[in-house]
């Protein structure tokens, strides 16, 4: 019964993001809407945790399932991969080598600027 | 009918053939306990291999495993319950979460059209690319948008996730990352939930940020990387 109450809200969220993405012709797509719907009903309490917790649990501990269908697809472009091989997988492992670097570093940074910060201000204070 | 075609047009066969393959890649993983033999790449070999054996067309497989596909959109919209579950880490590091995730996101769309340029990948090809780094259902959709190729976007996704979930805190420990926030908004920015199965296991601070940057990442794309492309395509190519 309250899978089904659970499933029933997240589905109706994923029925409204999709509404206003093709009411307003956003090219945000409406799933994307109903994750930020559902931050904001969760914030704002309108839906409490325990309201699709177990639902959204489902989903989240198996999420790599949902890939397999499409890494499969990878077997159609294997012609276009071969034939611009370098093109291709020298510039997606690059990508994610810096773009990972340089995102912990950004992050690392500031918040370990924010720590010293505020370990000044309360030496100042003393 | 023969007993071929009997096996290949059940309806049931590709949803099944995606779930055997997948349960193989979670028994082999465990008993190999190195990150290299991740679930999700033993299943799409095993299942490339015998769609490729049995002369089976991917567009049948592709049908019988819909299913797979429409529950995408509720996985995405439950990404929400992560973001709001670490609000308050979110609160308390949303100068370093939002400007990491922004430089992020930018740094390997730029990355991946100019090494593409520079290559000389077709503008097709180019176009799939850019959005790889998001979870496949905004990924697809960003794709469409600037003119790329949906499903060979879709693809290049799940192999920078298996990427990912292979060796990013390996690189990032190599190159001197070591905050926990960092290490978890890294992966999730680069290598969306795929990766994220990673940061869930290095620990609990990382699992928790990888998940909160799935959603902020794809947001962030979504709605930065056509105007990207748009400048890409007017001042680049």
């Amino acid at each position: 019964m309250h899978l089904i109450k659970q499933f029933g809200i997240v589905l109706l969220i994923l029925f409204l993001g999709t509404f206003i993405s093709d009411f307003f012709n956003i090219p945000i797509p409406g799933n994307v809407i109903g994750m930020v719907l559902l931050s904001i009903a969760l914030i704002k309490g309108i839906v409490k945790l325990e309201d699709v917790e177990e639902a959204a649990n489902l989903f989240l501990n198996h999420l790599a399932i949902f890939f397999v269908c499409p890494t499969v697809g990878i077997m159609l472009y294997f012609d276009m991969i071969k034939l611009q091989f370098l093109a291709i997988v020298v510039p997606t492992i690059g990508s994610i080598v810096i773009g990972l670097v340089v995102t912990g570093k950004v992050v690392q940074f500031i918040a370990n600027r924010k720590v010293v910060d505020e370990y000044g201000k309360s030496g100042y204070t003393k | 009918m023969n007993m071929e075609s009997l096996v290949i047009q059940n309806d049931f066969f590709g949803i099944c053939l995606s779930l055997g393959a997948f349960l193989i890649g979670m028994k082999i993983n465990q008993k190999m306990k190195k990150h290299v033999f991740n679930p999700l790449l033993i299943a799409a070999i095993l299942i490339i291999c015998v769609l490729k054996v049995g002369k089976i067309d991917y567009g049948i497989y592709y049908e019988q495993n819909k299913i797979l596909n429409f529950l995408l959109g509720p996985a995405t919209v439950v990404l929400a319950v992560p973001l709001y579950k670490n609000i308050h880490v979110l609160k308390e590091n949303y100068k370093a979460v939002l400007t990491g995730v922004l430089v992020g996101t930018i740094t390997s769309i730029c990355v991946i059209l100019g090494g593409g340029v520079i290559l000389g990948a077709s503008e097709k090809v180019l176009f799939s690319m850019a959005p790889k780094a998001v979870t496949t259902p905004i990924a697809m959709e960003v794709s469409n948008v600037i003119g790329g190729i949906p499903s060979l976007t879709a693809g290049l996704v799940s192999l920078t996730g298996i990427f990912g979930a292979c060796f990013a805190p390996e690189i990032l420990s190599f190159f001197g990352v070591k905050n926990k926030v960092a290490i978890g908004i890294a992966i999730g920015t680069t290598t969306h939930a795929v990766g994220t199965t990673r940061a869930l296991q290095e620990g609990e601070i990382e699992g928790a940020m990888s998940s909160l940057s799935i959603g902020v990442a794809g947001l962030i794309t979504a709605l930065i990387a056509p105007y990207m492309v748009l400048f890409f395509k007017n001042y680049v190519l």
